[in-house]
């Protein structure tokens, strides 16, 4: 695939965040989804300080509602007659309906677009589509099964350690408990912690796993030129974004980590820059082992060294790199196709400096990151900038 | 007790939980094994039928039988219950490496967890994994199904 150089991508327009809203994540099963999306969606326009009937196109992710979520929030909100279009990219959703906002203002096609993602989900493990599948019924189709064997492997390859894999756990849910719209606020002091949680799937147990939860986000995007209209300040611009699908590999519990390496490569190429100018990172953490892999793929460190990082406090809020200031998947929690939106939201809040008790010092650089699907089927990196 | 219920009728045979998945022995002596396909262009082998190589694309593909032997992988003992399990937690699930190159995911039976070990020798077996309780497929409710598992490989038949 080619890939915009900065040279080319002079050529396209762009693209400024105008303005970012989420809701609180948690359980709210008292709550409509179109309720919870058009929340998160009145917070972004006041923030951005556009009227709603102004009219963006909207992207709308979700993963587990109906196929016409987005007109059912657009309804909560009052009609505008816009092009609404429901995105679904299982966990990638909400990055990749912020992808598309980027392409609408980027190639001229609109100068405003609202990307937001709203998920609520059931109780317990993922899965459960009916008809259901052999697999399923067989007990093999089991996200949980699937991450447990992963840690397995890692153990057995001597990538990382178990506690260093809990250690992602203890830094996470510590800066969930800094994010007043956590799910989680479960205060961990050390792996033990996590070695003490009950088994889920040995050797893994919860505080391993992040949460399934309800939740929606949203971003206002637009061009430059109508930032300047209501930004006085600095403009926080949306730089890259690429998304990826896997290549073939063999066999179940394949690596499949290509997905996110190439989409990192390929969004420093566009973007110009690369992970040595990065400050924060927002990255898919579904489970402990998928973080150390992920700063890996992102190219921030190499992988015999990322567990003793891990471990040396390197990606706290106060460390070299931060990664998951809100809290992560595991402690602020997923309501699937919200997640992509929400660490845009984190993102810019930091670098606004309205991060409150978590704020990383002075960062003018971010990437958001995640994957999608069973097996990475999708990945997405975007960076911003100030 | 004695009284037929639409589900569960006692004297019916438990049935394969889909169609070409896998064969049973047709004599005590048999074994049983798992249908693959084998890209006559590239060589690539995978486990089930498929529309067509998942790796070259190609539409020239022959039906195979698996190597009934492999080696674990990876495993764990899953203690959530997932949706549509027909069977109870905990129960023990793996990837077995096959000759050929392609992994599988399967329950393992006829083992505790603290026996296994990562690259030991597997082999596969049939055996009924609980009644249906949704339709699956062409298959009714309340159908006592086989699945594929793996045990670990009996030493005398090595």
């Amino acid at each position: 695939m080619e890939i915009q150089t900065t040279e080319e991508r002079r050529k396209v327009r762009k693209v400024v965040i105008l303005g970012v809203g989420m809701t609180d994540f948690g359980r709210f099963p008292e709550r409509p989804v179109p309720k919870i999306g058009a929340q998160a969606v009145l917070e972004a326009i006041k923030d951005a300080g556009i009227e709603w009937k102004k009219g963006p196109v909207a992207y709308c992710a979700h993963a587990m509602g109906r196929t016409s979520d987005g007109q059912l929030v657009e309804a909560e909100l009052g009609h505008t007659g816009i092009p609404i279009i429901n995105v679904s990219n299982a966990c990638a959703g909400g990055g990749t309906a912020a992808l598309m906002a980027y392409q609408a203002i980027a190639t001229g096609l609109y100068d405003l677009a609202l990307a937001m993602g709203v998920d609520q989900a059931p109780h317990g493990p993922v899965g459960g589509l009916n008809p259901p599948t052999i697999e399923a019924c067989l007990g093999i189709d089991s996200m949980i099964g699937k991450y447990a064997m992963k840690i397995q492997r890692a153990i057995h390859e001597h990538r990382y350690t178990l506690d260093q894999m809990a250690m992602v756990s203890v830094k996470n849910h510590n800066n969930a408990c800094l994010n007043p719209r956590s799910q989680y606020k479960i205060h961990l002091t050390a792996a033990e912690d996590v070695h003490q949680s009950r088994m889920i799937a040995d050797p893994m147990t919860l505080y391993h796993c992040c949460p399934t939860g309800d939740g929606a986000a949203a971003a206002i995007f637009c061009t430059e030129k109508m930032a300047k209209r209501y930004i006085t300040g600095p403009q926080i611009e949306f730089i890259g974004s690429q998304l990826t699908s896997q290549l073939f590999i063999r066999g179940e519990l394949a690596d499949t980590r290509d997905v996110s390496v190439r989409a990192a490569k390929n969004t420093y190429e566009m973007s110009g820059i690369g992970p040595e100018d990065l400050d924060m990172i927002e990255l898919h953490d579904n489970f402990t082992v998928s973080e150390l892999e992920h700063i890996v793929d992102l190219g921030i460190c190499a992988e015999d060294e990322v567990g003793g990082l891990m471990e040396g406090g390197v990606f706290s809020i106060t460390g070299r790199i931060p990664v998951n200031m809100s809290g992560g998947l595991l402690g602020k929690g997923h309501p699937t196709a919200a997640t992509g939106i929400a660490q845009l939201c984190e993102l810019v809040w930091q670098l606004r400096g309205q991060a409150g008790k978590r704020q990383v010092s002075n960062p003018k650089t971010g990437l958001a990151h995640c994957c999608g699907g069973d097996e990475g089927q999708a990945s997405y990196v975007h960076i911003v900038k100030k | 007790m004695g009284i037929e219920t639409k589900e569960g009728t006692p004297n019916k045979q438990p049935v394969p939980i889909g169609e070409d998945l896998f064969a049973l022995p047709s004599s005590p002596a048999d074994k049983p094994y798992l249908i693959g396909s084998r890209c006559k262009s590239c060589g690539e082998t995978f486990f089930q039928n498929r529309v067509c190589c998942r790796r070259c694309t190609s539409e020239d593909m022959e039906r195979v039988s698996l190597n009934q032997t492999g080696k674990l992988y990876s495993f764990t003992t899953i203690r959530v219950k997932p949706p549509h399990f027909l069977g109870d937690v905990p129960y023990l699930m793996g990837v077995v490496e096959l000759p050929e190159g392609e992994r599988i995911r399967a329950l393992l039976t006829e083992c505790d967890q603290g026996s296994l070990e990562i690259g030991m020798d597997m082999e596969l077996v049939i055996e009924s994994v609980g009644k249906t309780t949704k339709p699956v497929g062409k298959i009714d409710v309340g159908t006592e199904v086989l699945g594929w598992k793996f045990r670990p490989r009996r030493k005398e038949e090595k």
